[in-house]
């Protein structure tokens, strides 16, 4: 999927609302379901520093935010996916950089030029606390014992936690892109099943 | 293979990663996925389109308000400003008459005023209100009346 940018759209590039709402319209059931999905799934792994957040509301803030969607340069749902992913990054840095979390009133702020950032982009990050490290840590193991059912996903998913690259995975486990593809979402649904956010809620704390 | 990442990084990764699988997912897929945690994904795809095209109705509902209330300020604004131009078509006339022979009237004299072999009462009125507007007719009569 295009990786949206976060330059300003100039007004001649940037989509009408008639625009928009043409391809709101033109988006497939099937679509909606999946971006609705990835909303949902983004938002979980924030998991307490949700702030009130939904999927919904990020679906939303989406379109409606400051963003502006250059439909010479991505489509309509790669500019919603690029939108839910940096929203919900821009979140979940915010909330590593404030120990202890601060409230927001948004997810994110944009300059006169148009470039997202947070107010704490500039700060010296002081780095994962050993909480936070020990956390990520049991979540990781928490997830590999999840796939213990599931050699191959589980190989998968001890390589790729080894730097290995995706490309190399596959290799690695002679596996075709169709494979690897149908093991990656074996792995998210194993997670997402598990209720991946509550193992995850010390995030951010 | 070095193992640069702290887990903290992997985690952050492998969120993307999975995350990333969800289009990667059939339609089919993905639709049985809505009707296992119970939720129908024809109406469910539905109900997003709809409250999405409701917050680009409401986004432009909020750009004509915003439009309006600027329009009703400004209305309201030249409805009750106060010129302080003279009252009669008479007084006004006399006034413009004055004005347009002074020597530092004519920068502000523009060309579509000059040129008027016979400016109408609406004419004068318009002139002298622009020239209120700007602050230049105090100005005007001030220096004016310092010259002589």
């Amino acid at each position: 999927m295009t990786e949206y940018s976060s330059r300003r759209v100039p007004d001649e590039l940037a989509a009408t609302p008639d625009e928009i709402e043409a391809a709101i319209t033109a988006l497939t059931p099937g679509e909606w379901l999946k971006l609705k999905r990835y909303a949902d799934w983004r938002i979980g792994a924030l998991g307490r520093n949700t702030d009130g957040w939904t999927g919904d509301r990020l679906l939303l803030a989406a379109v409606t935010g400051t963003r502006r969607w250059n439909k010479k340069n991505v489509d309509f749902k790669g500019f919603l996916y690029g939108a839910i992913r940096s929203i919900s990054s821009n979140r979940a840095r915010s909330c590593k950089k404030q120990r202890p979390a601060a409230p927001e009133a948004d997810f994110r702020e944009e300059n006169e030029e148009g470039e997202l950032f947070s107010p704490l982009d500039n700060a010296q990050a002081p780095g994962p606390s050993p909480e936070q490290q020990v956390n990520a840590t049991q979540t990781l193991d928490l997830i590999e014992d999840l796939l213990k059912d599931d050699e191959k996903a589980l190989r998968v998913l001890v390589a790729w936690r080894e730097d290995f690259s995706p490309a190399e995975v596959r290799e690695l486990e002679s596996l075709s892109q169709k494979e690897y593809n149908a093991i990656k979402i074996r792995i998210y649904r194993r997670a997402r099943a598990a209720n991946f956010a509550a193992t995850y809620d010390k995030r951010g704390s | 293979m070095s193992d640069q990442r702290t887990d903290e990084e992997k985690l952050d990764a492998l969120i993307d990663f999975l995350g990333d699988s969800i289009f990667e997912a059939s339609d089919e897929e993905i639709r049985e996925e809505f009707r296992m945690s119970g939720v129908d994904p024809d109406t469910e795809a539905v109900r997003l389109k709809r409250m999405m095209l409701n917050a680009v109705k409401a986004f432009r509902q909020r750009a004509i308000t915003t439009s309006r209330e600027a329009y009703d300020d400004r209305i309201t604004h030249l409805e009750t400003k106060h010129y302080s131009i003279p009252n009669t078509p008479e007084e006004r006339r006399k006034l413009f008459s004055f004005i347009s022979q002074q020597p530092q009237s004519a920068p502000y004299v523009t060309a579509q005023y000059r040129d008027l072999k016979d400016p109408t009462d609406n004419d004068i009125e318009s002139y002298l209100k622009d020239l209120d507007d700007l602050g230049l007719l105090d100005k005007l009569l001030h220096d004016s009346s310092d010259e002589k």
